[in-house]
């Protein structure tokens, strides 16, 4: 049986695996598949999933019926799928009492789908974020090395001497591999050539993962050896969207950066190591220019041997590193990480962001919890006359709470299906925007855009607790001690139970935490806002910066190591050249522009009080290496001490300079001239050299990324023109950056047309639209949805509610009229308790939001507090407007109609 | 003469099957012969759960096909009547017809 392309989620296919008999799986799945492809056919994907997933678990309850079990007992009454007391007569009641009650049912449904999707989507999404694993086995004691830099943090990739020494000498990581990310134009058949990722990769790396090919063989050691033929393995997509999955395609030669390659293998369907590949081709270490720390940078990964820990691991690698290779340079040293993240870095949330998030999510599912749990209470109080008249006829308390228990999972599994249809398409959409703002041209192997399995069943496990809260306690205090004392009162025309007690509580707490939600999505707009609009002490629109880097001929490569002597020299010529160009009033240059992201490093200060374990207490500040001109040349003074001298470069006494908030933040507005500090190196708690604090600047935008945009404490370190590689050069420019830009990339292409030129803008563009504030901006496009959509629910339950406790008093007001009370009196007295309750509600969620508020932003704008304000006002009106329907009806029927209201 | 006696459902199962021939009845089709001709919603679960039963009491039996490219690759399980199969809807359909004889006027025609 071939292995053709499945459309049918995966979770449907795993749960049906389950359920079905060993002998019925395949006609099975493939009824499903094909049903599934006719939906696709007709109608949207999500529509379409979600009546497949209807219609599978239609079919998993259906075979779980007719497990042989069953059959051995034919006497026995047909049950529901094995929960006590519960038959399909009880599941099919439940489902026709939802029916009656379509308002409360759909906004409960709704409500329990959101918060299922909610939850499945963030759980699915944390989880493979945090723990990303390789798919297949052994992944996860695959690990990288890298080196860092001293002492701004900064990672740069092996050197190809780093990985010929480390191959030869390092025993606690097995399988020592090696790949250069390229881009190269792929052409078939004397087609159009396109370009595609290509892992230049070493034989043993291809074999790490013990994947064998689909067709041919993987690459081998004799591929390596200069002087082999150019051979190429290809990835399952591309074997299929460009060689229409022909087999005989082993032996057709293509064009790979314009070299004849010949096709050796094909790998299986979804395999993409060492990211997302579908190109490898051998690593030709000898083929590679340069010795020492010359020639392209590698990425180093391997698997770690039998009982040996990543710590082990690296105290080795760094052994082997120590005094090594005379042209070393001595401001890397290496360290060891899990794979994934020395191939593709996430940037992580600070400690507000992180906090923030779970505020959010943690209030949007008390809201939906207290929605669904209040809507249910209403539903089953509405049927509250039948269920006490069956309890005094005999039916017992288990019984009825089973029932009710059926209603409720009947609406709970409903919502369950619609919220994991749709969990899928929104996985998947997250998972994209993470991949484009990561700027990656394909999504890693570690990330999937479907929810695992384990993950479906989390949110099944929560569907069936939402039925247990939403049908079981309800049920519980209906059926509980004085039932039979409220049959009594309502034969003889009184009221039955109220919703008082726990349940005001709970109404009052789903207000409070309605009105107070918003400072959760306050947190990430003030970051956006903050980095759009951020000061950063000069004129940033009239600087243009852009990044250059060094490439070689015919590909593309991300080098990030240390300077060649070619990079310098084109460096020192572009400089020049730009310097006396008219236009230009000021050159200079920065590892990192100001206004982004800065690597964050742990400082300890000299002569500071430790802690009591005599430890100096260790701070974190962002770190950036300037060209000695950089302040002079963006118009900043140097606020006490002096700026950079050229002899910095070459002192014995390494120095720094540090912005104004490292001294209010750490010094405590102590003076900072003359102090010393050291940086803790790599992953021992090892420290490094001394930097004497020569003088003070402003804050420039050392962004650290916190979400307090005020404590950026900073560092600056100097660098010679042309030291540092990839650089981001600042041009001022004082009229028209615009016009400058082709005049830019002309110089660059005239110096050296190896010199590539990437991201070119003002550097006011270029911290207004990097990736962290891409993500936040995400991030709070999201949190400003869940908002939206919490009011819609909390307003929806509210209004469904009120309207219903204010309905069951029709009968109560009919005696009043009769009796010749006022209208006015008997309004304001249905209006009274309600509105209390949501004012309670308001107040108390002012003051939750306030101090929220504090702890996360340290106080409100005039413009959030406007937004709490008219949250507060349209949940007041959705109160009065749910009182004013039913009292104006209950007020216009004849008192005599009323009387026959049952209340 | 004993014959099992068809549920409702069994027999519009069985009928289906009987139209759509051995080549053509497995349980998509089944299910889309009945919704077609009856306007009914048909549920695949009610037909497979229909199967189930009729196999077991030897009214149908069951093979699978050849795995097909709109399956996934995966098979269709193709049904046919058996002999018994047969008799029972001879014996259902007689039923009927015996129950509604005379009625016609009551009924009316059917549309």
């Amino acid at each position: 049986m071939s292995a053709a392309p499945q459309t049918t989620p995966r979770w449907i296919r795993g749960l049906l695996r389950r359920v079905a008999p060993p002998s019925r799986v395949e006609d099975v799945l493939g009824d499903v598949e094909e049903a599934h492809r006719a939906r696709l056919g007709r109608s949207p994907l999500v529509w379409a999933s979600v009546l497949t997933a209807f219609e599978a678990l239609d079919l998993a309850l259906a075979l779980l019926r007719d497990r042989p079990a069953r059959r051995a007992s034919p006497g026995i009454a047909r049950r529901g799928p094995g929960f006590p007391g519960i038959s399909w007569i009880d599941l099919k009641l439940g489902a026709r009492m939802l029916l009656r009650y379509p308002g409360l049912t759909i906004v409960g449904g709704l409500s329990m789908a959101f918060g299922i999707l909610i939850g499945t989507v963030s759980f699915e999404f944390a989880s493979q974020i945090r723990n990303p694993t390789l798919p297949f086995q052994g992944g996860e004691r695959v690990v990288g090395i890298q080196h860092v830099r001293i002492p701004e943090g900064g990672i740069v990739n092996p050197s190809l001497e780093d990985f010929r020494r480390w191959r030869d000498a390092i025993g606690s990581i097995e399988e020592l591999s090696a790949f250069r990310p390229l881009q190269q134009n792929l052409s078939v058949a004397g087609g159009a050539a396109e370009p595609w990722p290509v892992a230049a990769i070493t034989a043993s790396g291809l074999q790490l993962p013990g994947v064998p090919a689909l067709l041919g063989r993987v690459l081998d050691a004799s591929d390596e050896r200069s002087g082999a033929p150019a051979v190429v393995v290809i990835g399952h997509q591309l074997w299929q969207s460009r060689f229409g999955g022909d087999r005989d395609v082993l032996g057709t030669d293509v064009r790979l950066a314009g070299v004849p390659t010949t096709v050796v293998g094909v790998m299986p369907e979804g395999f993409g190591f060492p990211i997302a590949h579908q190109l490898w081709v051998p690593l030709r270490l000898d083929g590679l220019a340069g010795a020492g720390e010359q020639g392209p940078r590698l990425q180093v990964f391997g698997r770690l041997a039998d009982g040996i820990g990543m710590e082990q691991a690296a105290g080795e690698v760094a052994t082997r590193s120590a005094g090594a290779s005379r042209g070393a340079p001595a401001e890397l040293r290496p360290r060891v990480v899990p794979y994934v993240d020395s191939v593709v870095s996430v940037p992580r949330l600070g400690p507000e962001g992180s906090w923030a998030l779970r505020v959010f999510m943690g209030m949007l599912i008390a809201i939906i919890c207290g929605n669904v749990a209040l809507l249910m209470f209403t539903r089953i109080l509405t049927r509250e006359g039948e269920i006490l008249v069956r309890n005094a006829l005999g039916a017992g308390r288990t019984r009825i709470v089973s029932q009710l228990f059926a209603e409720a999972l009947v609406l709970s599994s409903a919502a369950a299906v619609l919220g994991l249809a749709f969990a899928g398409p929104s996985l998947s959409r997250l998972m994209d925007t993470l991949r484009i703002d990561l700027d990656l041209s394909a999504l890693p192997i570690w990330w999937s855009g479907e929810p695992s399995l384990r993950t479906m069943l989390y949110g099944l496990g929560f569907t069936l607790l939402t039925a247990i809260v939403a049908g079981v306690l309800p049920a519980l205090r209906i059926t509980g001690r004085r039932a039979g004392g409220r049959l009594r009162g309502m034969s003889a025309g009184g009221g039955g139970a109220r919703l008082g007690g726990i349940w005001t509580v709970v109404m009052v707490a789903q207000v409070a935490v309605t009105v107070a939600f918003p400072p959760s999505a306050f947190v990430f707009y003030r970051y956006v806002d903050h980095q759009r609009t951020l000061d950063v002490g000069f004129p940033a629109e009239e600087y243009l910066t852009a990044r250059f880097q060094m490439y070689g001929e015919d590909e593309l490569d991300d080098e990030g190591g240390v300077t060649s002597d070619r990079f310098a020299a084109a460096w020192r010529e572009l400089d020049r050249r730009l310097s006396t160009d008219p236009a230009v009033a000021g050159v200079t240059f920065a590892q990192t522009v100001p206004g982004l992201f800065h690597p964050l490093r742990p400082v300890e200060l000299e002569g500071e009080s430790g802690d009591s374990d005599g430890r100096p207490p260790r701070e974190r500040v962002g770190v950036g290496r300037v060209g000695v001109d950089y302040f002079e040349t963006l118009g900043v003074s140097v606020r006490s001490g002096r700026a950079f001298r050229a002899e910095d470069l070459t002192s014995d006494v390494p120095v720094a300079l540090v912005n104004e908030s490292f001294v209010d933040g750490i010094l405590d507005g102590r003076s900072a001239v003359g102090r010393r500090f050291r940086y803790m190196v790599g992953q021992a708690e090892e420290l490094g050299s001394w930097y004497e604090i020569v003088g003070v600047v402003p804050d420039l935008g050392t962004v650290v990324g916190d979400l307090d945009p005020r404590d950026d404490p900073g560092v600056y370190h100097p660098a010679a023109a042309g030291g540092l590689h990839p650089a981001s050069i600042l041009l001022h420019v004082p009229d028209g950056t615009e016009s400058f830009l082709p005049r830019l990339r002309q110089a660059a292409l005239d110096v050296d047309p190896a010199l590539r030129l990437y991201e070119p803008a003002t550097v006011a563009t270029t911290f207004s639209t990097s990736s962290n504030v891409r993500i936040m901006e995400f991030l709070f496009a999201l949190i400003a949805l869940g908002c939206v959509v919490g009011l819609l629910l909390s307003l929806a339950g509210i209004y469904s509610v009120m309207s219903f406790a204010v309905s069951r008093r029709t009968r109560e007001i009919g005696i009043r009229v009769a009796l010749g009370a006022e209208p006015f009196r008997i309004a304001r007295s249905m209006f009274m308790r309600p509105v209390v309750r949501v004012a309670v509600g308001i107040v108390l969620g002012g003051l939750l939001g306030g101090w929220l508020s504090g702890q996360l932003l340290e106080g409100m704008t005039t413009g959030e507090a406007g937004v709490i304000t008219l949250y507060a006002a349209l949940m007041m009106g959705v109160c009065m407007l749910a009182c004013v329907v039913p009292t104006r009806r209950a007020l216009a029927i004849e008192p005599t109609d009323a009387l026959r209201v049952e209340g | 003469m004993s014959s099992e006696s068809l549920g409702e459902f069994e027999l519009l199962v069985m009928l289906a099957t009987l139209r759509l021939g051995p080549e053509e009845a497995y349980t998509v089709s089944i299910a889309e012969d009945i919704g077609e001709r009856t306007g009914r919603v048909v549920r695949r679960a009610n037909v497979y759960t229909a199967l189930q039963r009729l196999e077991r009491k030897d009214l149908v039996s069951t093979e699978l096909g050849e795995p097909r490219p709109e399956r996934g690759g995966r098979p269709r399980r193709l049904v046919e009547v058996t002999g018994s199969g047969l008799e029972a809807i001879r014996a259902t359909t007689e039923a009927i017809r015996a129950m509604v004889g005379g009625l016609d006027e009551v009924i009316g025609e059917a549309g």
